[in-house]
């Protein structure tokens, strides 16, 4: 089982790589829209986060929670 | 002079190129579609399974053309039959007939020994039919008849061009009952190259307003249906249905195709649950006496 600390981590480096920001300069407030993310890179984030977290994420759910603070409280809430 | 069907024909994606898509495999789709093998946008109510949802879609068009006992259904797009089979269960004696341009639908249709029913491999375009029809259901079909990179008047005689022979296969007092992906909040260049190339190859999704004008005067819009949502939970069982299968998916088709078709159905659940796309459905009459001609 994963913490909201770590989940917001792996969320944060991912961003990072993607977008080829420093994570430390990436605001676990602001939308994943502003982060540069568009729906495609949505789609590998969730398959990516599917892998490591070993649950069934749905494809919407960066949508419905479309920050990093939000997605990994979202996220710590998903039933294993 | 030049025949309209030489006009429209380079409009829309060349039946080869739908046929790349709907040849993939009768094994493959059946891994993660229902067992009616629908492939468009099922209907939901709490509780439905897919296969409750894709019945009550298939009986929501049959409703919508007052289909009856004896009468003749044209289907454009019938996929693998799924609308000629709950036809002809709901109304015995109904005389079926589906186009579609994927060989292997065909071959699957004929095997299930539809009473009265049968498919052509055929094109809209190239279509001569037998008898006139006192319905026509298409599903699915004409977000395929737009082309990327075509003009917006050309794009729009096209649609027209299908309304015109549909007008012309009805009967008088003819039902057409319609589905489609249109383009909702999204500019056309928004559409994922991935989706254009890999998927659907150079596939162009109309307007409501352009299915609006291209139906005007030909037939009356009776009823009008946007269901996104049940498109994006659609998208949802299939992609769930595909994750559960990926290890047979891949053997059949190999992993690149498999990956491509997540990603596909992954986008299509954000597009629909966002707004990006709608799904309509248009129930329409067909106007015995055309009074409105477009300007040309």
């Amino acid at each position: 089982v994963r913490s909201r600390a770590d989940i917001e981590h792996w969320l944060r480096s991912y961003i990072a790589e993607m977008t080829g920001v420093p994570p430390e300069r990436i605001s676990a407030t602001a939308t994943f829209d502003r982060l540069g993310l568009d729906s495609a890179s949505a789609v590998a984030l969730v398959g990516d986060m599917e892998d490591w977290l070993g649950v069934e994420i749905d494809p919407t759910l960066p949508y419905e929670h479309p920050t990093i603070e939000r997605l990994s409280t979202a996220l710590e809430k998903l039933p294993a | 002079m030049v025949s309209i069907s030489k006009i429209a024909e380079p409009i829309g994606s060349t039946a080869d190129e739908m046929r790349s898509h709907y040849d993939s495999g009768n094994r493959f789709f059946g891994l993660w579609l229902d067992r009616t093998m629908s492939y468009s946008c099922a209907m939901f109510r709490d509780g439905d399974s897919l296969a409750d949802a894709q019945t009550r879609k298939l009986d929501y068009h049959i409703d919508n053309v007052r289909l009856f006992e004896g009468a003749s259904l044209l289907d454009v797009g019938c996929g693998w039959g799924g609308v000629l089979a709950r036809a002809a269960e709901r109304y015995p004696g109904v005389r079926g007939t589906g186009i579609t341009v994927a060989a292997e639908q065909v071959d699957y249709i004929e095997k299930l020994k539809i009473p009265y029913a049968q498919a052509f491999q055929v094109s809209w375009l190239e279509f001569q039919p037998r008898e006139e029809y006192d319905a026509i259901i298409s599903i699915g079909a004409i977000e395929h008849f737009g082309r990327v990179g075509v003009s917006a008047s050309r794009k729009l005689a096209g649609y027209r061009h299908f309304f015109e022979l549909c007008h012309k296969w009805l009967k008088p007092g003819g039902r057409f009952s319609l589905q489609t992906v249109t383009y909702g909040n999204m500019q056309a260049s928004d559409q994922s190259e991935f989706l254009n190339t890999e998927i659907f190859p150079r596939s162009e999704l109309p307007t409501l307003a352009e299915l609006s004008e291209a139906s005007r005067g030909l037939f009356e819009i009776k009823t009008l249906r946007n269901d996104r949502l049940d498109y994006a939970e659609t998208n949802r069982r299939w992609l769930r249905g595909l994750k559960q299968n990926r290890h047979e998916a891949e053997l059949l088709v190999g992993p690149k195709k498999v990956k491509d078709y997540l990603d596909y159905l992954s986008l299509s659940v954000i597009g629909f649950h966002v707004g990006n796309s709608d799904l309509m459905r248009i129930g329409f009459d067909r106007i015995d006496i055309p009074r409105y001609k477009p300007a040309s």
